[in-house]
């Protein structure tokens, strides 16, 4: 079994908008383990990135975690000091983004960039420092590394870019690392390429988190799956028992949607509506205004969590009272 | 079916000094069927937008020429050339950037209509926004909103409203989904299908994503650098490619079947060479795993296999087809 490097319960981020309140994500667990990948899907909007956010102590000032916990490592680090954080961050845990020329110094060599978190958290000399960068380019797959250090991002493409933010983001070897959404910017080739790479980094113990829109890419690589919608989990399981036996309407909306497009079908299948924007989210369940099922409780109560098959948990009326044992919360 | 538009040996270079200049576009010759779609797939920077642009003249080709119905149309003047741009439009990628502002939503879609003197007065022209809104499925009390009181999905609509509005035979569809979440891209998919039915446009969709392009295209061009490399039927494309870069492209397509995960899929590695310092022979070499000698040496000539043809010295799958005779 393996170790559980990140466990996220109950969590939940509050984002005032105007004079009110609104809770961003509200009632998100999970967990990564080291060694898996974990993936995150959503649309926008879903609370995704916030989610990551919160984990990584980056949330804007305003926006506050008002309850559950984030434990990294067996430690609480949900309300940590920004020593603490400092100490983490880039070091055990880290985060790469989405679009990695806004996330990259353009006025900093990447070689620099990459050392940069080596030479804050460990005592190491600059050639020293040099070398591990050359090591790990290697390791990552970025061609004639030590030409490479001593490029600018401008000079490199998307591809490349993203593996310098990849190297920058395991130069300590964390054992969390983040990725919210790493190759949407990027063209199918490239994004083939970069999964395979983080296939890769997993295997040498590492836990991934992956956030990302796309069911496609979670299929390719991930453990297990949690599905969120309107800022919370809707769905969670292992990836083969999710694609095989989707539970949740919106789960089942959304691959329907996904296979319909590579399957041959005359009317693709939608899921009706759109989103709700966080100021209108319904009172019930997030999902009722676009669901095809609903009942008379759906849009008055939150749905709890359920698990009907040991290890698939789904949170919807649907499956009131219909759990796989008797469990004592 | 006749041809609507197009164009022969189509290149865009830009020039820079001294330098040798950036090939945006080299050599494209294609034609496009009237009622047809055609899907335009490729990888970023190959310069499927710049073809798209010169078609409408939003760019100036350096050379070749644009046809349409048979009339040349590439070195029109300006004001002549008016007529024929009213009748290719546009939908872009970005609902939020393609859309001023500070414009309603009425003088949005109404604004091409003006442009071209469509209709005798304002009240003509409102009743037209109005028609056009509700065909996209959007409510009339839109007309005096402002496009930031919108979500993505309707904004996309608010952008094929204006795109109909001037009764286009041709409309250029820009990555018109790939700004949108996947639920909501559906919608507008099968929104532009249902379209197409009752406006019988013909349509060239440009996407990255195969599944788009598989799904709306009657046939499918691949580019790459710059060049087609490949054209034919859309299945047949799909299923027995006749380019090694369309079959890396295929292969690189994530699946949403986890099942599927372990098939060893074989991934295209190296970088795509730089526009502004192109290869020898064909531009697909570097990367090419089945890349022979005669391949850095001479550019391939485009060779046709009945419906399909293909820019390539060593055509895959292309034993159980005849190459046509000259």
């Amino acid at each position: 079994m393996a170790d559980t490097v990140l466990e996220v319960s109950h969590l939940t981020v509050s984002i005032p908008m105007g004079k009110e309140v609104f809770p961003a994500i509200s009632d998100v667990s999970f967990s990564v383990q080291s060694g898996k990948i974990t993936g995150l899907v959503g649309e926008s909007g879903c609370g995704k990135s916030m989610t990551a956010r919160a984990i990584m102590g980056l949330l804007k000032p305003n926006c506050k975690i008002t309850e559950g916990s984030i434990l990294f490592d067996g430690k609480e680090i949900s309300h940590a000091s920004a020593k603490e954080r400092c100490d983490l961050s880039g070091n055990q845990m880290s985060m790469i983004f989405q679009e990695p020329m806004t996330s990259l110094n353009p006025l900093m060599k990447v070689g620099r960039q990459v050392e940069e978190a080596l030479r804050i958290h460990t005592k190491i000399s600059a050639a020293e420092a040099e070398k591990k960068t050359v090591e790990i380019f290697r390791e990552i797959g970025v061609p004639d590394p030590e030409k490479r250090l001593k490029a600018y991002p401008h000079e490199l493409s998307g591809g490349l870019r993203q593996r310098v933010m990849i190297a920058m983001a395991m130069i300590c070897r964390p054992k969390l690392l983040i990725a919210d959404e790493p190759t949407t910017a990027l063209d199918v080739i490239v994004e083939a390429q970069i999964l395979s790479l983080m296939k890769q980094l997993c295997e040498s113990g590492t836990g991934i988190l992956l956030i990302s829109h796309n069911p496609g890419v979670i299929a390719q690589v991930c453990d297990d799956v949690s599905i969120m919608y309107a800022g919370t989990i809707v769905e969670q399981a292992d990836v083969y028992e999710l694609f095989d036996h989707p539970m949740h309407p919106y789960t089942q909306g959304l691959f329907n949607a996904v296979h319909s497009l590579s399957e041959d079908r005359g009317e693709l299948d939608v899921i009706p509506g759109t989103v709700p924007d966080i100021t209108h989210r319904p009172s019930g369940c997030g999902f009722c205004t676009r669901c095809t099922q609903v009942k008379q409780q759906c849009e008055s109560s939150f749905p709890v969590m359920h698990e009907p098959i040991d290890s698939h948990r789904v949170r919807c009326h649907l499956f009131d009272g219909k759990e796989s044992h008797e469990h004592a919360h | 079916m006749s041809t609507l538009i197009e164009t022969s040996h189509l290149t865009k270079e830009y020039k820079r000094g001294k330098q040798s200049g950036v090939k945006a576009v080299t050599d494209v010759s294609f034609a496009l069927e009237e009622g047809e779609t055609v899907g335009l797939a490729g990888e970023s920077g190959c310069g499927k937008s710049t073809l798209a642009r010169l078609l409408v003249r939003i760019i100036k080709p350096t050379s070749g020429t644009v046809t349409w119905r048979n009339k040349e149309i590439s070195s029109l003047p300006e004001k002549e050339f008016m007529n024929y741009r009213r009748k290719m439009q546009f939908i872009f990628q970005d609902p939020y950037a393609s859309l001023n502002p500070r414009m309603t939503i009425r003088d949005l879609i109404a604004e091409p209509l003006v442009t071209y003197r469509l209709f005798p007065d304002q009240e003509a022209v409102t009743e037209r926004v109005k028609e056009l809104l509700q065909a996209v499925g959007l409510d009339e009390d839109a007309l005096y909103r402002y496009p930031h009181q919108f979500s993505g999905g309707q904004r996309q609509r608010i952008g094929i409203a204006r795109a109909l509005g001037p009764e286009p035979e041709l409309l250029l569809c820009d990555e018109p989904v790939s700004a949108l979440d996947i639920s909501v891209q559906n919608q507008i998919l099968n929104l532009l299908m249902r379209l197409k039915e009752e406006y019988h446009f013909s349509c060239l969709f440009i996407s990255h994503d195969l599944s788009v392009v598989r799904h709306v295209s009657d046939r499918i061009f691949v580019m790459f650098l710059g060049k087609i490399c490949e054209m034919g039927p859309r299945e047949e494309v799909l299923s027995s490619p006749l380019h090694p870069y369309t079959h890396f492209l295929i292969q690189a397509h994530p699946l949403p079947d986890p099942h599927q995960r372990d098939v060893k899929r074989e991934i295209l590695s190296g970088e795509i060479p730089s526009p502004s310092n192109l290869p020898s022979g064909c531009l697909f070499h570097t990367r090419c795993p089945f890349a022979k000698d005669v391949c850095a040496k001479e550019a391939p000539p485009m060779k046709s296999f009945g419906t399909r043809q293909v820019l390539c010295h060593f055509p895959l799958h292309s034993s159980n087809t005849e190459e046509n005779p000259q």
